[in-house]
């Protein structure tokens, strides 16, 4: 029998039939007393207290009033990046809702998931996706906020660093989820309009209603500053480190419009000298993990056991083991196109057609690569290998969050938006010249190459350097810009081709069910008629 | 093992210590025998022959006959026998008496196993029914006994859903007392909870409905009791029996209609054209000035409708099923013992799934002295499933899901030698029309799953009987179960793929022991008589599983270390323990008044500290009304019978540990390699037992020996209900596992037994009939529960459909209309706010219209009826069921607004029209590819009415009546099951869950329960 480690589990099993106690003439005595003893017997062998514990948790308590736990908590804490609890696909989701209101995209047909209502602006309030992202979004929060308030102010370096990170977490989930739910800083008017729920302890009762997008972006902006402080050791690129914290201000910054905070941030990471640029020779880097990758700030990191095959970020954009229904839209092609040389094109994988002897077939129809192309549905096969083949692996991939170049063209955005235009085009030169471009490539004032503004290089510059990566439809409409879908197929597609930046589709309904969980939430406004603007 | 070596010596103690009261006894007339049966002069072999007031008696041999010393002329000889009423006969001066028996009128007072203890039927007090193993011989064919009982017993509610090999199905006892914790009622086998059986070893079923029966089993009774009893061998008899039942099986779908890929295309066609067209009345430059053709031809090319692969065909097919049970039992008058070994196979109408299950049994009694009786029950179960790793319904989803256009071999179709098709490769393929982009028979020919199970029970009782009024019974069961399943995917597999392949084992074993034990007085004084029982219970259980894969498969070898890469390990332990004292008194006077009462204290590991014990009790009173002098000269009532009861019982069918809030470790929570933990639970220290507060008041009438009727009439409360709760994401949980108020179920349970004829042809007619009412009386807070499609909500039933409301089609658009409520201000309100809406009005745009509670899930009545006719030796039992006012949501994807789904037609059977012009009174809006107004999301549309009569089963029997070569009693049968249903539901068999936790909701391509024809022999040797 297995030893539970409970005795008297099985004690009883045994003993409660006769025990050595009873001498044996007692079969000879009176009937009744024997009874009697045999009653007691079975009600006194039974001493267990019903009191088992699980053997893989932990309580809370013991969880916070151990540091070695605390940091296993911390761990925890990260993998709500990679994965929630329920199998859900964190980063995927995180990726749909950020990055498909993008213009760099396209869709080779209608899709019964739900990411075909934000990749359409048809929001709908019973969106799936956006209810499994505030949800993991919050789980996050009350994780970290369970470490957080378990370590006081004046604990040692180590624990700081500990709480920095956490911070930093809590930071990185509310920019998140101010940005899919609520209108950017810049709209008119952050004091009225509404951000989302601040949870700053593990009130589990507490059934906040929405804060200002106001109080919301400063909440992440003291969090990120105290982050900054108390994180004094050095990380690898996989963890928050105040180099990860510094980069968040400044993408913080820039997007409240603080240029010069922002120039003062981004400055501080690039002269952290952690960080280099990857020589133009490597690029496409997609193959390179992050600690290979020089010019990572923040990736999570996925192993290769922890390959999600076709729940990856990559899945819907290549088709080697993924879906592959998500190609590269023709406006980005059109852009990357513009310089003939530039090496960001190497991310992208055309499918050629090939002929009966396995011959790409010319096409002067074509008018990126000059060969005849297979489509899906018309949709032509530009499929995109940024988040595939990590070390050679089909759908592996370390999501990036934060790379150096960010903080290149975040101090050109700044500069452009305080009018230092020169110094704008030298940090847009700088990325451009790692994308391989030399000479009448780059950007001088007097050579704007065509544009009227140096915003607008710098916009279309981050567009060429991140595209796919989440920062395009935010950029667009910080920026007061409307977002250009003409390019779109005809296959399902119901959505508006132009979107406005005031449009109230820009952002994500909350979803019902959390509306009826918490009464002192507000829906955003319902979606307008787009119909009357130029289609 | 010291332990057992004392109880071994204590045993010889006992025996020599009861052996000397034996030698006592002196005595010295010899009597013997021949009992017969009284009808048919046939002997009787078996028959309990006592002396009365003595512990001396023998039994009958193979032929009938008997011999015995008895003390003097004066003594009694008592003859009894199962199933014939007892004799007693004073020796006087005789040396032989033989004996006639006459068969007992079974139905008039049987012995009734009710757990710890047995009654005569008409002493109960309580609300019980009782299956006999005749009846189970009639069943329908399953290894699942609950799928055999069904539409057999009052109150007790079967949903068939499941066809799958081995499957069950899912039975509440009176209405849905709760859906967060288990609805299923507590099990009981030979006297102690749990255990497992096989249902050809079964000898009767008793239900215990109402407290006054359940009330001993206290804690774990809410939802009611099934005992069952195994069969015993009986001693002089023995006999070697065989029974085998085998016959194809098929699905029958045929109210469903699926496209081919001429009429998909046709109709793919139409919703794009209308798509087209209205984006060109908008003006839509993507649509304005092209052709529709270059538009439809890019979206599904002409040259699609050149496949036409029918997944249905290639997935789906005859099945067929195989029980055979060769069972041996008999014994002498000191020990006896009943051996059966089972085979069970069953292949699936679904391609590549099976099940085979091996069962054995051994019963053996042994009195080691004549009131010391010890028995010992062994078991063993061998299950396996190959293929496992598709599951029950893959398959089954795929034959509706998969598209016509799309040939799982790329050498053409009907080319089944050919490749198969690497459908993500579309460099092979260009296209793939199924949106999964997954070929099922690629996927089944590039993995390889199997799954095992071993099951094992070793139950030890003792009973002695210390004097004529004491007994006391101790009962132990120890069991263990061995789950191995194992997986290999190849690197050519689409689950593989991303691994370079992978293999995966799995293994999880359980043990667990239950010891009860019990002490049982009978005392008569007078016209005044007792039963008492005093008892205690404890077990523990716990279950541990590892589960490894490695990645990097070789040449497709299975082993785990043939794989390259570990990749994943993982494994836990949990456990769970009750522990209970109990005590029950039975007492009636001049067997006309009857009481019971029970108390019962359990504790379960479930919950915490404070919140462990817990008290349940019973009380239960009974009036044989026809015994009193005032009915003496009516002769033509037989049984008149007035019961009532009421008790407390309890419900802890949730999770281990669920009190508790902790962190938690997994294979998702490691972040970089390293182990991390997240929060996993919300901590609630007051999580507490369910109780269900039942008031049965019942009757039991029989008159002219031909009608029987039993009614019921309850009234049970459940309070502090063990529900999730769904949490607002600010928590930072989920769900917080809550007691959350308390629902009533009342209802009505009826059944007449008629004897139609009872002449050379003898007719008898069954009708059992539930009626249920469930109503939520109060929530903590008076807080709604919301979830999915459902609300919790006082005032309305447990489970309550809660979404929009479907409000037809627009005549002059086609479009989708909803319900919206609107406030003052012409404000959005849903259901939730619980204010009154203002304006009612309708709604095209889905975000715009209200969630509102629509109706029940639950039916207004459910029931049985079944009809037996006899004429010589053939026999026929007709058996139908029925459930009556319960909707079922099932969602079909109407509209082509993915081009991979839309299989069903949908106008065929169901009659359904589609808008086609303005001013069209429509079922279903305007065909349009994409779905822009939103159809397909949740809502009344999708509730259909799923009320049905089926009949379950029709059976055809002949006995032989003589010996035909050798093989006593040989009866042939043909029976056919799952015949005909009589439904207004469009897809199918709506027999559903319509009281378990999943009632309410049936997908369409779920594995429905086959149609079989089967043949049976049964003979003994």
């Amino acid at each position: 029998m297995t030893d539970t480690g409970q005795p008297g589990k099985f004690y009883l099993a045994s003993g409660l039939i006769f025990n050595n106690k009873i001498k044996y003439n007692i079969m000879k005595t009176n009937k009744g007393i024997c009874l009697i003893f045999f009653m007691l017997l079975l009600w006194s062998g039974c001493t267990d207290e019903l009191e088992y514990l699980p053997i893989d948790q932990l309580t809370t308590n013991q969880i916070i009033n151990d540091p070695e736990l605390l940091k296993t908590a911390t761990v925890g804490n990260y993998s709500y990046m990679r994965r929630n609890r329920t199998g859900d696909d964190a980063q995927n989701i995180r990726h749909r809702v950020i990055e498909y209101q993008s213009d760099d995209l396209i869709m080779m047909r209608w899709s019964s998931n739900h990411l075909t209502y934000i990749l359409t602006y048809l929001m709908v309030v019973n969106n799936n996706l956006a209810r499994s992202f505030w949800n993991i979004a919050y789980y996050a929060i009350f994780a970290v906020n369970t470490v957080i308030e378990a370590i006081p102010d004046d604990a040692s370096a180590e624990m700081l660093n500990l709480k920095g990170e956490n911070l930093w977490m809590r930071a990185h989930w509310m920019f998140d989820l101010v940005r899919v739910f609520a209108r950017p800083y810049s709209h008119d008017s952050p004091e009225t309009n509404l951000g989302v729920m601040i949870r700053d302890n593990t009130d589990v009762f507490a059934l906040p209603p929405r804060s200002t997008v106001k109080e919301c972006y400063e909440f992440i902006e003291k969090d990120l500053l105290k982050a900054a402080e108390l994180m004094t050791i050095s990380k690898s690129n996989k963890y928050a480190s105040k180099e990860v914290a510094w980069a968040t201000l400044a993408r913080l910054y820039l997007y409240m419009e603080k240029n010069d905070e922002a120039i003062e941030y981004a400055n501080k990471v690039i002269s952290s000298n952690r960080y280099q640029l990857i020589p133009a020779d490597k690029v496409p880097w997609n193959r390179l993990t992050c600690e290979q990758n020089s010019e990572t700030i923040f990736a999570v990191k996925i192993l290769p056991a922890e390959n999600m095959g076709r729940t990856s970020i990559g899945s819907m954009f290549h088709n080697d083991v993924g879906w592959g229904e998500i190609m590269v839209s023709s406006s980005l092609m059109d852009l990357l196109w513009k310089c003939p040389n530039d090496n960001r094109k190497k991310f992208i994988d055309p499918h050629y057609k090939l002929d009966a002897n396995g011959q790409k077939i010319p096409d002067p129809n074509e008018k990126y690569y000059g060969y005849a192309m297979n489509d899906r549905m018309g949709v032509t096969s530009y499929y995109s290998i940024k988040f595939t083949y990590e070390n050679g692996v089909a759908m592996l991939h370390s999501p990036v969050y934060f790379r150096l170049a960010e903080m290149y063209l975040i101090l050109a955005e700044a500069y452009a938006k305080t009018g230092q235009n020169q110094l704008a085009l030298d940090n847009v030169n700088i990325i451009r010249q790692r994308a391989g471009l030399t000479g009448d490539e780059l950007f001088r004032l007097d050579n704007m190459r065509g544009y009227s503004s140096v915003l607008d290089i710098v916009l279309d510059e981050k567009r060429l350097e991140f595209w796919l990566e989440g920062h395009r439809a935010q950029d667009v409409f910080r920026n007061k810009r409307t977002m250009d879908r003409t390019y779109s197929s005809w296959q399902g597609w119901s959505g508006p081709r132009y979107i406005p930046y005031w449009s109230n589709r820009i952002i994500n309904f909350i979803h019902e069910d959390e509306m009826a969980r918490n009464p002192n939430l507000v829906q955003n406004p319902p979606l307008e008629d787009l119909s009357e603007l130029p289609q | 093992m010291e332990s057992h070596i004392r109880l071994f010596r204590k045993f010889i103690l006992i025996g020599i210590f009861l052996l000397s009261q034996f030698v006592a006894l002196a005595q010295q007339v010899s009597v013997q025998g021949v009992v017969t049966d009284a009808k048919t002069g046939a002997v009787l072999a078996g028959v309990n022959v006592a002396v009365s007031g003595t512990t001396l008696g023998t039994i009958t041999d193979g032929s009938g006959t008997y011999s015995l010393t008895v003390p003097n002329e004066k003594s009694v000889l008592q003859f009894s026998f199962i199933g014939y009423q007892p004799q007693s006969v004073t020796i006087g001066s005789q040396k032989v008496i033989n004996i006639a028996l006459a068969e007992e009128l079974a139905v008039l007072d049987e012995i009734v196993v009710i757990g710890y203890s047995s009654r005569r039927q008409s002493e109960l007090s309580s609300s019980v029914a009782v299956v006999s193993a005749a009846k189970l011989q009639t069943a329908p064919v399953s290894t699942s006994l609950s799928v055999m009982l069904q539409g057999r017993v009052p109150g007790l509610i079967i949903s068939n859903t499941n066809g799958m090999p081995g499957s069950g199905a899912t039975m509440t006892i009176r209405g849905a007392g709760s859906i967060g914790a288990s609805t299923s009622p507590l099990v009981v086998v030979d006297g102690i909870i749990g255990g497992d059986y096989n249902p050809q070893d079964v000898e009767t079923v008793t239900v215990l409905k109402d407290a006054a029966a359940t009330g001993i089993y206290g804690s774990r009774a809410a939802n009611g009791v099934l005992v069952i009893t195994t069969k015993q061998g009986r001693a002089g008899d023995f006999r070697v029996s065989v029974t085998s039942t085998t016959g194809p099986t098929f699905n029958w779908d045929n109210r469903i209609e699926l496209n081919d890929s001429h009429s998909l295309y046709d109709q793919q066609v139409k919703g794009l054209r209308n798509l087209f067209d209205l984006r060109v009345a908008e003006g839509h430059p993507d649509f304005v000035g092209k052709s529709f053709e270059e538009y439809r031809d890019k979206t599904v090319p002409p040259n699609v409708v050149n496949t036409n692969t029918n997944w249905y065909d290639l997935l789906n097919g005859p099945g067929f099923i195989n029980q055979t049970q060769l069972a041996m039992s008999g014994g002498n008058e000191r020990t006896t013992f009943y051996v059966s070994a089972n085979l069970n196979y069953e292949k699936g109408t679904i391609l590549d799934r099976s099940h085979t299950q091996a069962t054995l049994r051994s019963n053996i009694s042994h009195k080691i002295f004549e009131n010391l009786k010890f028995t010992l029950r062994l078991t063993g179960d061998y299950e396996t499933d190959p293929n496992s790793w598709f599951g029950s319904g893959r398959a089954r989803w795929e034959s509706f899901s998969a598209v016509p256009y799309d040939n799982p071999y790329y050498d053409g179709p009907g080319s089944i030698n050919g490749h198969l098709t690497p459908v993500m490769n579309t460099n092979i393929v260009p296209l793939w029309y199924h949106y999964t982009r997954q070929n099922y028979i690629l996927e089944r020919e590039t993995s390889e799953s199997l799954s095992k199970e071993y099951d094992g029970t070793g139950t030890g009782e003792l009973d002695w009987r210390i004097t004529d009024w004491l007994r006391v019974n101790t009962n132990t069961r120890v069991s263990f179960g061995f789950g191995d399943e194992s997986y290999m995917f190849t690197k050519d597999n689409l689950e593989g793929k991303t691994y370079g392949g992978y293999v995966e084992w799995d293994y999880d074993y359980s043990t667990g022991i239950i010891t009860s034990n019990t002490a049982h007085i009978s005392r008569k004084f007078g016209n005044h008589t007792f039963y008492g029982i005093l008892g205690q219970e404890y077990s523990y259980g716990n279950s541990r599983y590892v589960d490894a894969r490695a990645i990097g498969v070789v040449a497709g070898m299975t082993a785990l270390s043939s794989a390259g890469t570990p990749n994943l390990t993982r494994g836990t332990l949990s456990e769970t323990g009750f522990k209970s004292y109990f005590g029950q008194l039975d007492y009636n006077y001049r067997n006309k008044y009857f009481l019971v009462g029970s108390l019962r204290r359990d504790a379960s590991s479930r919950f915490g500290p404070d919140y462990k014990w817990a008290t349940f009790y019973s009380i239960g009173a009974n009036w044989h009304i026809n015994r009193e002098n005032f009915l003496a000269d009516v002769d033509w009532i037989n049984t008149l019978k007035l019961r009532a009861s009421y008790g407390k019982t309890g419900n802890a069918n949730i999770s281990n540990y669920l009190h508790m809030g902790t962190y938690q470790f997994s294979d998702r929570t490691a972040y970089d390699g390293v182990a991390g933990a997240v929060p996993s639970r919300l901590p609630n220290p007051a999580l507490t037992w369910e109780s269900a507060h039942t008031l049965n008041i019942g009757t039991e009438l029989r008159i002219y020996n031909r009608l029987t009727i039993e009614l019921d009439l309850y009234n049970t409360k459940n309070t502090d209900l063990l529900q999730s709760v769904p949490l607002s994401a600010a928590s930072g949980f989920a769900s917080q596992q809550r007691n959350i108020g308390s629902v009533l179920n009342r209802g009505i349970d009826l059944n007449i037994t008629t004897t139609n004829l009872d002449g050379l042809l003898k007719w008898q007619t069954n009708l059992n009939l539930n009626v249920n009412r469930n109503e939520v009386l109060e929530l903590s807070n008076h807080a709604d529960i919301i979830s999915d499609n459902y609300i919790i909500r006082e005032g309305l039933t447990l489970k309550y459909f809660y979404m929009r409301e479907w409000k037809g089609v627009d005549p002059a658009t086609g479009k989708p209309l909803w319900t919206r409520w609107e406030d003052e201000n012409g404000g959005l309100l849903h259901g939730s706010s619980k204010k009154e809406p203002t304006n009612i009005t309708t709604t095209s745009v889905f975000s715009d219209a209200s969630l509102i509670p629509i109706e029940t899930v639950y039916p207004d009545f459910t029931g049985g009826f079944s009809n037996d006719l006899m004429f010589k030796n053939f026999s026929l039992t007709i058996l139908t069921n029925f459930a009556v006012g319960h909707k079922v949501y099932t969602e079909a994807n109407w509209t082509v607004h993915d081009l991979g789904s839309n299989r069903f037609k949908i106008t065929k059977w169901q009659g359904w029209t589609t808008w086609e012009k303005p001013g069209d009174i429509a079922d279903l809006p305007q065909l349009l590819f994409s779905d822009p107004y939103n159809t397909r999301m949740a809502s009344s549309l999708y509730l259909h009415d799923a009320s049905y009569l089926k009949i379950q089963s029709v059976r055809l029997g002949y006995t032989f009546p003589k010996t035909i070569v050798g093989l006593k009693n040989l009866s042939l049968a043909v029976a056919s099951e799952n015949l005909a249903i009589l439904t207004k539901f469009p897809f199918g068999d709506s027999d559903t869950d319509f009281t378990g936790s999943s009632a309410g909701s049936a997908s369409l391509d779920r594995y429905r329960p086959t149609r079989k024809v089967l043949f049976s022999i049964r003979f003994d040797l």
